[in-house]
């Protein structure tokens, strides 16, 4: 599935439009899409391995100063159960579900809340190709059931954008990003150049012997390769690269 | 009941988890003659290492009955790492949307249930938290390599999903790669043997 009006696309526009070589460029992306999404705040916690610095640990969050300065002079680094958690983990981590048992925990919370931090939460866990990885957070301040209902239709949203972003800060930082654009397969490239042509999935299906559903995959999967959102950038950017032709 | 883990938690899971490889080894090696490593009686490898997220069907007496383990495409996988060849034209999956599944394996000396389809109740019960599992984190496709000669069961049990790329002979064994769907529609058709049942 491709997305559209979706955090991902939102995303790939806002990077061609700013200037988004450094991190600074990247937090005013993350400010603009909690303004157009109504999310409270936004924050990228990654890992990059460049691999003759060792880890590099990068930031990039809408929070306010005043509260990074407190989690870090309290060492909260050691008590967020959202690092506890990992960057390493295949699912996404709600911050309702986290034990609020632990009175150390259950404190955290409220103190991030007094510094406008949302009620609600949600952490998706970014996993690269090397030692890379990431935590992508998101939180507002609503009802758990609007919450619930955002997450459920947006999830799929959420994990792509988290890919984007990380793949980007690896860029930014000249580091090999998870599979470059030019290693499209010899599936991709067909739907793609199919989809040029205007084909639509069904078509390029009947065109290929394949089911629709197989070509949306390699759609989706060039998506992924080609860093893009929707299968209209992914041919625009085969074209421009010229992975493809037609 | 249903235990979903990543390696990285083996240590509230030890006993799962052991009979878990064990099971593996059972199934894999002893019983089908694949190679595999075993020692000390358990099967593991190189990508067990890298935190999977694994599925585990307990029985009553909270013995094993069935796993399975999960990857993301975004890293190592097998189908990447391994067997690339059985993945043909279609080449090397790297999405966030998609995992991979691999070391499907039931008891099925233990697990002994079967629906009205002649499905296994314990290989219907790994499918759905599959499947669950899955959706509920917001992955749309599943990848992995499976038997030609399960294929049959996986599409009556209310799997959908195409071959990818060629037949490949491992070990004797006719294998495919396959791009499985995530939905809450496959899911609700892997529910319903329970409609029949009852």
């Amino acid at each position: 599935m491709i997305f559209d009006t979706s955090i991902s696309e939102f995303f790939t526009h806002s990077i061609e439009k700013h200037d988004v070589s450094n991190d600074d460029g990247l937090q005013k992306v993350l400010f603009d899409i909690c303004d157009a999404f109504d999310l409270t705040h936004a924050t990228y916690y990654g890992t990059t391995n460049p691999s003759d610095r060792g880890l590099d640990q990068v930031l990039i969050t809408t929070y306010p100063v005043s509260w990074i300065t407190h989690y870090f002079s309290n060492n909260y680094q050691d008590v967020d159960p959202i690092l506890l958690h990992g960057s390493r983990s295949l699912l996404p981590l709600q911050w309702k579900i986290l034990s609020r048992s632990n009175e150390q925990v259950a404190d955290f919370f409220t103190e991030a809340r007094e510094f406008g931090v949302g009620k609600q939460g949600l952490t998706i866990s970014v996993r690269g190709l090397k030692n890379d990885s990431a935590l992508m957070s998101f939180n507002k301040n609503c009802s758990w059931a609007d919450w619930q209902g955002f997450c459920s239709s947006s999830l799929p949203d959420l994990n792509f954008f988290a890919f984007l972003l990380h793949d980007k800060v690896l860029a930014n930082r000249s580091l090999d990003t998870m599979d470059s654009g030019g290693n499209l397969t010899i599936r991709e490239t067909q739907a793609l150049c199919w989809a040029a042509r205007g084909k639509t999935a069904w078509e390029t299906g009947k065109i290929l012997g394949l089911t629709e559903k197989t070509v949306s995959f390699y759609v989706g999967n060039a998506c992924a390769k080609l860093k893009v959102a929707t299968k209209t950038q992914a041919v625009a950017k085969a074209v421009y690269e010229r992975l493809i032709w037609f | 009941m249903l235990i979903v883990a990543h390696g990285s938690e083996s240590v509230s899971f030890a006993d799962t988890f052991e009979q878990m490889y064990q099971l593996r080894a059972k199934q894999f090696s002893t019983r089908r003659g694949w190679r595999v490593e075993v020692r000390d009686g358990l099967e593991k490898d190189r990508f067990d290492e890298l935190n999977p997220l694994y599925i585990c069907v307990l029985g009553e007496n909270r013995n094993l009955l069935a796993s399975l383990r999960l990857l993301p495409t975004t890293g190592p996988h097998m189908l990447s790492d391994v067997f690339p060849e059985v993945m043909g034209d279609a080449g090397v999956v790297r999405n966030p949307l998609i995992w991979e599944s691999s070391r499907f394996c039931v008891d099925t000396g233990a697990a002994r249930e079967f629906g009205l389809d002649g499905i296994n109740m314990i290989t219907r019960r790994l499918l759905v938290g599959l499947f669950q599992t899955a959706n509920d984190a917001g992955i749309q496709n599943i990848i992995s390599v499976y038997d030609i000669f399960v294929e049959r069961i996986l599409k009556r049990a209310g799997c959908s999903f195409d071959r990818l790329g060629p037949v490949a002979k491992f070990d004797d064994l006719k294998t495919v790669g396959g791009i499985f769907e995530v939905s809450e529609g496959v899911i609700a058709a892997l529910h319903a043997d329970q409609v029949q049942a009852a």
